[in-house]
This record gives structure tokens, C-alpha cells and sequence, in this order.
């Protein structure tokens, strides 16, 4: 199937003629690797990993950590797990080479988007910290992760999460990168019909492609958006307003945000668990649930937690804890999110937890368009259904 | 080539390195090098590839050249100014990890 192409913005990255070949090649070298050469490794379990343990041991492996112990000594687990790392970052230094050439230019682009006729906003913290779950690991090995500011007026981390990410989920998230939010649109509808927002927040919106999708999908709601970084909400402000997206876009940690109590309707945190801390976690809970209006939603879009799979199965997903820079990636898919809402006080029976519409179902939103939903790096991530934990209050 | 935070407007220096643990693969540190280096070394080669294939079917379509054309053709001190600038991209690309390494090692001091 061929690749679905990025629609084109005001400020996403051009690539050169031999800038948009490497980006090509590096894509393609990364599903050659992963369709038809890491799915190898089953066989290395099957036929000799396994038998082998259960000599020694006279059972088969209890979980992921026992499995990893004896593939990371495997020869072609090595092989595959260089060749996916290797090119992971080959991907990320592929596109910012590109970002960083024609910077000057994005930047001025951007600043003339942010201050021409606007129908959203940004608001920056100048004394923000960045957290050091943020600061001190890059998550998905993305260079300068989503904290880093390297010059006055940067969008380099925007620029580098739109258009890497896209590389990186092999188009999964759609054309505008909006899947993630237009399937957790599908999800409020689906577990809240009752629910017609007028005020939303998403916690944790990097480039703003997951909050394109929640504008489409509630137009006529008020939506604000926030992150940790300042040249990502840069990026994902001007990206707003050259798609005529009224988007608010504000630096701030979803731990601990400057919103009144009772302020939305409906909070979203998607797929952003996993790049913070479990303390930080329990921190959004109760932020989430402060912020929120009697009535309204919390919703968090995750990978599925570990608990229905077998070992092998998740060892499989774990790969990107040890070796795509996740260090959280492992300990918040054994967390039990429930106990998480309870502690920040949301009711039990007003918890609930399950697969609802994933990036496929949403993408299908998008006419013509066909989007390959094999999986994508270590994990079968896949673009079927996505996991979802929500909270009414 | 750590990844830099500064407020300068001079160019960010590429290729940057994520913050974080980078595991190593084989017993023997050299192999993950090369790894990276084959890897880096076959994106080039397709990107050359790509851009004969591209040279070759515009001058084809329009028909402004021949063959022998291309044979006997010399870079001028410019075009060979230029192609060093290219070559020294190449490498910085090829060597990424080896200049990680490096960094890595010139950081820890021994204490």
C-alpha cells in the first residue's frame, strides 16, 4: 500500500530533493525491518528460547522480564533491536537536519501566523520549568525531546514531533495527524452521549495534530490546550491558525495548571501518559478531576494495559521501555488506572476502562484516504482499537 | 553533539543525540557502530540513487544531454568547494554514533 502523505500546513518543514529521499529510504528501512525482519525473533522464542528455558527451569517463562533476560543475549534480537534504534534515530536526525536548515524561515513563518488575524491564542510562561521526566530523557529517542527551546522564537521541537512523528507512526495518525483526537471524539460520544461540551482541555497536546481532531470534531466547543514546552506550542499554535483551528494554546504541566476549579466539560490526556512519571500521573488525575465541571469527562487514551496479554505478548509491546527511551513505558501499562482515579477523587462506578475507537476508525472519518495500520517500531501498537480510561465526575 | 539548550541564534549543530539511556546491542561496542554506520551508509547510496534517477529521467525528457556529455565533465573550483561541503555532511551523518561515543567518553572524567 502506498504511503499516505502529510497534508501540507503553513509551517511544516519542506524537504529538500535529497532531504525528502533520506526521510523516504529511512521509512521504508524501518518496515522492512519490522514486517520481515524483527518478526524473526518469534522463531528464536518458540524454537530455542523457550525450550531451552523450560530444560532448565521445567516451566515456561512467568512474564516479560524472564523473557527479555534471555533474548537480549540472542544474536538476531541484537541484530533487531540495533537496526530499529539505529534507525529510529537516523529518522529524528534526518528530519531535524532538515528543520534546522530552513529555521530561520519557519520561525518567521510561524511569528507571522501567531501575529496576523488569530482565532485561537498561545501564552507562554517565561519562568516555566520544565520537568525533569521531560528535561533529563528525550522520549522516543526524539533529539531535545518535547522541552527543548534552542533559539528565540523556536518551533524546532513542533516542527521535529509533526513531522517525524508522522515517519515515525508510518502515517497511522492520518493525513493531519489528528486521529488520536478524533477517535477519542468517537470515544465521548460513545461512553457519554449525554455529554455535549462547550469547554475542553487536552493535557499534553505537543504539536497540536491530536487537538486539530477535537476541534473538528466539537467546532463549537471553547478548546485550550496545554504542554511543557515552548517551542512545541509555538509550532502547534502557528500549525493551529494556518488551518483556521481556534485552538488556546498554553505552557503549563498538566500537574499542576493555572485553570479555576470547575473550568471543562472535558479534559483529554491522549497517549501522553507514558512520557511522564508514575507520581506525575497521579498528578494529572487530580488535576484533571479539579478542573473539571460536576458532569463532565475525564478521558485518557493509552496503550493497552499488559494485564490481557501473555508473556511473550508483552515483551513484545515492552520494547520501547529499554530501548526507545520510554522509561515509564513498562511501569504505566502495569498501573491500574482505576486505583489512579479513585486516589484523585473521581467515583468508582463512574470509572470505566476498555478498547473504543482507535486512529483506524477515525481515519476512515477521512474520505479517500487509506492508511496502512500494520504495526509500527518495537510494539504491534497496530492502528485497530485504542484503549481508553475515563472518569466522570 | 549533545543536545544544547542555549539562546543563541547561531545554527543548531546537526546531527543532535536524545537525552537518555542508549543501550548497547553487542558484546563488542565496535559491532553497534557499525551497525549504525551500514545503516547510515545504504540511506545515502538511495539518496544518490534517487537523485541520478531524477537527473537522469529530466535531462532524458528534454533531451539537453548526452552521455559523453557527463564522461568529460570537470567541477570547477566552485562546484568542488561545494561537493567538500557535501561530503563533509556525508560523514558527519556516517560517524554519528562514533561522535556520540566520543562525546560520551570526553564527558566521564573517571570519578
Amino acid at each position: 500500500m502506498a504511503a499516505v502523505k502529510q497534508e501540507a500546513h503553513g509551517v511544516l518543514p519542506v524537504a529538500s530533493l535529497d532531504e525528502a529521499a533520506r526521510q523516504a529510504y529511512i521509512n521504508e528501512l524501518g518496515k522492512h525491518v519490522l514486517n520481515y525482519i524483527t518478526p524473526g525473533n518469534k522463531a528464536v522464542y518458540d524454537n530455542h528460547v523457550l525450550p531451552s528455558f523450560q530444560r532448565r527451569h521445567g516451566r515456561a517463562p512467568l512474564d516479560r522480564h524472564e523473557i527479555r533476560k534471555e533474548m537480549v543475549r540472542q544474536p538476531f534480537y541484537q541484530m533487531t533491536s540495533s537496526f530499529q534504534r539505529t534507525i529510529q534515530e537516523m529518522m529524528w536526525n534526518a528530519v531535524d537536519e532538515s528543520i534546522q536548515r530552513q529555521l530561520p524561515s519557519l520561525i518567521d513563518t510561524a511569528q507571522k501566523f501567531a501575529n496576523g488575524k488569530t482565532k485561537g491564542s498561545l501564552t507562554l510562561d517565561p519562568n516555566f520549568e520544565v520537568p525533569p521526566y521531560i528535561k533529563n530523557n528525550h522520549n522516543h529517542a526524539t533529539p531535545g525531546g518535547y522541552g527543548a527551546d534552542l533559539m528565540p522564537g523556536d518551533i524546532t521541537a513542533g516542527a521535529l514531533y509533526d513531522r517525524g512523528g508522522y515517519i515515525y507512526t508510518q502515517g497511522l495518525f492520518g493525513p493531519r495527524m489528528d486521529g488520536i483526537g478524533k477517535a477519542a471524539a468517537m470515544m465521548v460520544a460513545q461512553s457519554r452521549p449525554d455529554l455535549k461540551p462547550k469547554k475542553i482541555l487536552e493535557i499534553g497536546c505537543t504539536a497540536g495534530g491530536s487537538t486539530g481532531g477535537l476541534s473538528m470534531m466539537f467546532p463549537d466547543a471553547e478548546l485550550h490546550a496545554i504542554d511543557v514546552g515552548a517551542a512545541v506550542l509555538r509550532y502547534a499554535h502557528a500549525r493551529a491558525e494556518s488551518m483556521h483551528l481556534p485552538i488556546h494554546f498554553h505552557q503549563m504541566s498538566g500537574e499542576n495548571m493555572t485553570f479555576a476549579n470547575s473550568s471543562f466539560d472535558l479534559v483529554c490526556c491522549l497517549a501522553t501518559l507514558h512520557e511522564t512519571s508514575r507520581s506525575a500521573t497521579y498528578n494529572i488525575f487530580k488535576e484533571a478531576q479539579r478542573v473539571l465541571k460536576p458532569g463532565g469527562l475525564f478521558l485518557c487514551s493509552e496503550l493497552p494495559p499488559y494485564k490481557g496479554f501473555d508473556p511473550w505478548g508483552q515483551f513484545v509491546r515492552d520494547w520501547d521501555t529499554y530501548n526507545n527511551n520510554e522509561p515509564f513505558w513498562g511501569a504505566v501499562h502495569d498501573l491500574e488506572l482505576k486505583d489512579v482515579a479513585l486516589e484523585a477523587g473521581f467515583e468508582a462506578d463512574k470509572y470505566f476502562e476498555g478498547f473504543g475507537p482507535g486512529v483506524a476508525q477515525a481515519n476512515a472519518l477521512n474520505a479517500a484516504v487509506e492508511v496502512d495500520n500494520k504495526k509500527f517500531m518495537g510494539s504491534t501498537r497496530g492502528g485497530g482499537q485504542a484503549w481508553y480510561a475515563g472518569a466522570s465526575k | 553533539m549533545r543536545a544544547r539548550q542555549s539562546n543563541v541564534t547561531n545554527k543548531i549543530q546537526t546531527p543532535r543525540a536524545a537525552a537518555g539511556l542508549r543501550p548497547q546491542y553487542f558484546a563488542d561496542a565496535n559491532m553497534d557502530q557499525m551497525h549504525a554506520m551500514i545503516l547510515a551508509l545504504s540511506a545515502e547510496v538511495s539518496v544518490l540513487f534517487d537523485r541520478f534517477d531524477a537527473i537522469e529521467r529530466i535531462l532524458d525528457t528534454k533531451g539537453v544531454m548526452t552521455r559523453a556529455d557527463l564522461e568529460n565533465w570537470q567541477p570547477d573550483d566552485l562546484a568542488e568547494d561545494e561537493r567538500r561541503a557535501k561530503r563533509d555532511a556525508l560523514m558527519k551523518r556516517l560517524f554519528r554514533s562514533v561522535h556520540d561515543a566520543r562525546a560520551t567518553l570526553e564527558k566521564d572524567d573517571g570519578k
